[in-house]
């Protein structure tokens, strides 16, 4: 709106100014072209005089010169006076009207071409988009920057280090962004002065997991149990007990979490499959058969990570481009605390661990095929799994997925050529 | 919406252009004094409001906003603030809307200082800038809009081409485009007085000023230009032949033969069919520069634009206004009144001789430019026309020139006396021979052409001098009195003198480099050296340097003669990562008006040692220093009292009339 304002005024000065001339009564000049070579050459003269002066000319060459201006002058003053004899050379009255409403009409013309020219090519709502504005995070636009929205939160959290749900908002964060110290201080602060809760134990716990490389120590251990104590169906706190009795191998304790969470867990948990794989671990090490009729795959929703915070949204997991500008498309790769947990897993478990997070990949590409680096993740692992065949039939989708000229279909061949397929 | 606002302005800066290319012509035609006058405004307020979208384009640059095209293609954040600025014309649709700011500029100077100007001249010479500044318009808002926005904005910018982020970038385009389109005035002009179909006695009185600063700048940005490629390119040449080089040469030649035949139709009303002509071909080849580099057509750093349907438009727009003011002066310059009569021998003649010598030799410089496009179209061959053609074409017609160049200024207006003009040279002559024999003698007698250039460039140095000692007449007068004429001369004397005595200062640069350069290529580590013209190199260190937006290899040198360290050179290599480009900053050693030129190659294989590339270029600073002697010669000219009077005072009191000027034409 107050461009429109700007621009209106804009025109409508121009407007006025270049059309103020015709306002005027009377339109005759006050000189012919005559008159005015008349005063050309008599200035000629008087200049002439002052190089003579100046003794920059000589006599003869300045009488000769004066010869010929005095000519020129003659000749020219005789023109003017013809022009003004023969009366008025300019139009008389009707001329003037009919030059006038050709002034009306061009003035006129000004601002419509302008705003039916502008109208056509220009974008009058689009809005500056300054370096120095696009660097705040604005609402409804999700390529907002992590890192600014946390150094914002922490200056507010210096001023002010009793706001709570301030705490409570930036640990999840931090535990996303890799920073497990940052994290389980932030959690503690969280629970310290908005009391315990079973989400800000679990979180705690994780963060403390983390620390330490994502061995479940023992101070981890007593925060999944308060976790627990607090909330008795708190999922992730059960997931992080059953890995710590699979880590220290207490087989039956860890059969039975396992089952136990199996038997809990919504169809779409992300972490069934780590847990199936520990329960099929746990029941080898018992010397029992595999669980028959295994648990269908999650539906390929990508969820949290096992320890959701209270508003952890769907892109958990540090992995992936997704800070760039995901908007929680993409899996966004295993979790970092679970790839932690899977390295102190024994290879067994390590394996089926990552073969399930694998194949959950691929359920969610068939779901949502729509994601260039998830097809490359998952043509990447089932090549690191060695499972060729597999990786191939990954290609294949992934080329139907994408029209052969698009950028992505460029990448996804470019990035087969690139791991040798 | 500052950007919107700025492209607005620019599209209504269209509409009043459109405006004032009939208006004020319909009232020329009709004697209306007001529709005449309606020029004048429009011509100020399209150059206000062109003036508010430049604004418009450097705030987005400045600001980084990368919602607008333009701005992402060619800025990048990191970039330091400077080449944040000069970036706006640092690219195709950013350069020209510099080009229709200093178009609309000029047309709202005529406008302000054109009050004296017979009222149909001003009103004709008003339209027809508009035309051209109507056409441009539209071809930037069709073709190559800097104001085409992006949503949602990109994150980060592409940055400039890095050979452009140089200080030369601020100064070499503003003020080649000052020149270029300086000459539209006097097109303008020329074209007024053709549609009047009648030459008024102010027309060259008008012209010349107008044409002078178009010179100044042209002569300025072309310099200013070679320096800069000297430079940043790292290949230690100052002039390469190259077509873009040359689209700015030419309308230089063109433009100087304007300033001179403008001279002789100012004093004795002759030339005047030709200096008309002239006029035309002037901004013609004004026009056909801009093509030629703003088309795309050519492929060299100048030439961003890719996209043909900018360069059919352009052609269309040379089309346009090449033929059709070439059609207008076949149409109408029988009818023009021709000029006075003057001997062969005469400074109208050697004037007259200067012109045909500068328009072959801008004609030989558009053949050498136009044949391997031409070849390259018809034929789908690629050649290059370089040095070699140039040298000997241009070579030889600069030579009689150069050579008549102190002659002109002594000969009288109408018959001179060319014997008599000879004698009062004997001293330059004096000069050029001792210059002669000194080379001959410096080089053992081996360096016969070499010789001769010497001697010409010492004989245009003095024998232009002549001309000043001759009119102030220190042998006649003494000392005493012949300096106060000397202050006394008009300043158009001096600008004369001025310029005559730089091009001496650009021959005696060019005809020394030329000769007596050197140049080393070698490959160097740190700690060893390299001989050269008497001095010895040391390569000191080299080590990584990075910039805000580039990584660089800068090395260090320092210079030693006879053991003694003289100076110490910086030079670097950069390299841009957002382009992926390399840029060489050369490293300069300038003593008196020698230079010591070093830049880095590519390093060796093991990275041990490094390519380095050394010149030393005698006297190669005066090629430029002449060419500000130039200048500033143009600027004398022009501060020259007697040319403000060309339009006369309407008021005849304060016309001083110093004799007895008979007071005719005010009771007329």
């Amino acid at each position: 709106m107050v461009f429109w304002i700007v621009a209106a005024a804009m025109t409508a000065v121009v407007t006025l100014a270049i059309g103020w001339p015709l306002l005027r009564r009377d339109g005759r000049g006050e000189g012919s072209a005559e008159e005015h070579d008349v005063e050309v050459y008599a200035a000629q003269l008087r200049e002439l005089d002052g190089d003579l002066d100046r003794g920059t000319i000589a006599p003869g060459e300045a009488a000769s010169a004066r010869a010929e201006i005095g000519r020129r002058l003659l000749r020219a003053s005789e023109r003017a006076k013809a022009a003004t004899g023969s009366g008025a050379p300019l139009a008389g009255g009707r001329g003037f009207q009919r030059s006038m409403i050709v002034g009306v009409v061009a003035i006129l013309a000004v601002p419509a071409i302008a705003f039916a020219f502008y109208g056509s090519i220009g974008a009058p709502r689009l809005p500056d988009q300054p370096l120095a504005l696009r660097e705040q995070p604005q609402p409804g636009r999700d390529d907002f920057d992590l890192a600014t929205l946390v150094d914002k939160a922490e200056a507010r959290l210096r001023t002010n280090p009793e706001d709570g749900s301030g705490w409570e908002v930036l640990a999840p964060i931090y535990l996303r962004m890799n920073r497990p110290q940052d994290a389980a201080e932030a959690f503690r602060k969280a629970i310290d002065l908005n009391g315990p809760s079973a989400s800000r134990f679990g979180g705690l716990g994780e963060a403390l997991a983390e620390i330490s490389g994502g061995e479940v120590t023992g101070e981890a251990k007593t925060a999944f149990e308060r976790a627990l104590q607090l909330n008795p169906s708190y999922l992730p706190a059960k997931f992080f007990l059953a890995l710590d009795a699979s880590q220290e191998q207490r087989a039956e304790d860890a059969e039975t979490r396992w089952s136990g969470l199996i038997a809990e867990s919504p169809k779409d948990a992300p972490w069934l499959r780590i847990a199936e794989a520990g329960l099929a671990d746990a029941r080898q090490r018992l010397g029992k058969p595999p669980v028959a009729g295994t648990t269908t795959p999650g539906d390929g929703v990508a969820a949290a990570s096992p320890a959701a915070g209270p508003d952890d949204g769907a892109d958990a997991g540090g992995a992936g481009p997704g800070a760039a500008g995901g908007t929680g498309t993409g899996f966004q790769g295993p979790d970092a605390a679970a790839m932690a947990a899977a390295a102190q897993l024994p290879e067994g478990d390590r394996q089926a661990m990552i073969e399930g997070m694998v194949s959950q990949l691929a359920e969610r590409l068939k779901q949502s095929p729509d994601d260039v680096e998830g097809w490359k993740r998952l043509i990447r692992s089932y090549t690191v799994l060695g499972k060729t065949d597999e990786a191939k039939t990954a290609l294949a989708d992934a080329r139907k997925t994408f029209p052969a000229d698009s950028a992505a279909a460029r990448e996804i061949a470019a990035f087969a050529d690139e791991i040798g397929l | 919406m500052i950007v919107e606002i700025g492209h607005f302005a620019l599209v209504l800066a269209l509409s009043v252009a459109l405006f004032q290319s009939v208006l004020p012509l319909v009232g020329a035609r009709q004697g209306d004094q007001r529709l005449m006058e309606t020029g004048t405004i429009a011509a100020t307020g399209g150059f206000v409001l062109i003036a508010i979208a430049f604004s418009a384009l450097v705030t987005a640059n400045v600001t980084s906003d990368f919602s607008v095209l333009n701005v992402f293609e060619n800025s990048n954040s990191a970039k330091p603030m400077l080449y944040k600025v000069t970036g706006v014309w640092g690219n195709h649709e950013g350069s020209m809307l510099l080009w229709v700011l200093i178009l609309a500029f000029f047309g709202s100077l005529v406008a302000l200082f054109g009050r004296d100007l017979p009222a149909t001249l001003k009103a004709n010479v008003l339209a027809v800038q508009a035309w051209i500044l109507a056409a441009f318009l539209l071809f930037i808002l069709l073709t190559s809009n800097p104001f085409q926005r992006l949503d949602p904005a990109p994150m980060e910018g592409q940055d400039l081409n890095p050979v452009l982020q140089d200080i030369g970038l601020a100064i070499h385009p503003p003020l080649l485009y000052l020149g270029y389109v300086g000459f539209s005035v006097a097109f303008s002009f020329a074209i007024a007085a053709l549609i009047d179909g009648r030459i008024d006695a102010a027309w060259a009185r008008w012209v010349r000023p107008w044409t002078l600063i178009a010179w100044i700048f042209l002569t300025l940005g072309i310099s200013m230009g070679s320096y800069w490629a000297y430079y940043e390119l790292g290949w230690g040449g100052w002039w390469f032949w190259d077509p873009v080089e040359n689209a700015s040469f030419m309308p230089w030649l063109a433009g100087t033969a304007l300033l001179h035949s403008a001279l002789v139709m100012e004093k004795r009303s002759a030339l005047k069919i030709w200096t008309i002509l002239l006029a035309i071909l002037t901004f013609s080849l004004s026009l056909l520069g801009t093509f030629l580099v703003r088309s795309g057509v050519l492929t060299s750093v100048h030439a961003f634009a890719t996209d043909p349907t900018r360069g059919i438009f352009i052609l269309c727009i040379l089309c346009l206004f090449i033929g059709g003011a070439l059609f207008l002066f076949a149409l109408r310059a029988s009818s023009l009144e021709g000029g006075g009569l003057f001997a062969p021998i005469s400074r109208e003649g050697a004037l007259v001789f200067n012109n045909l010598f500068l328009t072959t030799a801008a004609a030989t410089v558009l053949v050498g430019t136009l044949y391997p496009l031409v070849l390259e179209v018809l034929a789908d061959k690629k050649i290059s026309v370089g040095a070699p053609f140039f040298d000997l074409t241009f070579g030889p017609l600069m030579v009689p020139l150069l050579f008549a160049v102190p002659f002109g200024p002594l000969l009288g207006w109408k018959r001179g006396d060319l014997l008599g003009a000879a004698q009062r040279l004997y001293f330059a002559a004096g000069c050029a021979l001792a210059a002669l024999i000194g080379v001959l003698a410096y080089t053992g007698g081996t360096r016969i052409l070499t010789a001769f250039g010497f001697a010409l460039a010492f004989w245009l140095l003095a024998g232009s001098l002549t001309d000043l000692f001759l009119k102030a007449a220190f042998l006649r007068t003494g000392w005493r009195t012949g300096l106060s004429r000397l202050v006394g001369l008009p300043r158009s004397t001096f600008g004369t003198t001025l310029a005559h005595f730089g091009l001496g200062v650009t021959l005696l640069g060019i005809v020394s480099v030329s000769s007596f350069e050197e140049e080393l290529i070698t490959t160097m580590a740190p700690g060893q050296t390299a001989e050269i013209a008497g001095y010895t190199l040391t390569f000191d260190s080299i080590a990584q340097r990075d910039g805000p937006n580039f990584e660089a290899q800068a090395a260090q040198f320092s210079i030693r003669r006879g053991g003694v360290e003289l100076a110490e050179i910086d030079t670097s290599k950069r390299f841009f990562p957002v382009r992926q480009m390399t840029t060489t900053e050369s490293g300069i050693w300038t003593h008196w008006f020698s230079q010591l030129y070093v830049s880095l190659g590519d390093p060796s294989e093991d990275r041990q040692s490094i390519v380095v590339r050394i010149w030393s270029k005698p006297l190669v600073t005066l090629i430029w220093i002449g060419t500000i002697f130039m200048g500033l010669g143009g600027v004398f000219s022009l501060a020259d009292r007697r040319l403000r009077v060309g339009a006369p005072a309407r008021n005849k009191g304060k016309g001083a009339g110093t004799g007895g000027s008979p007071a005719v034409g005010a009771g007329a």
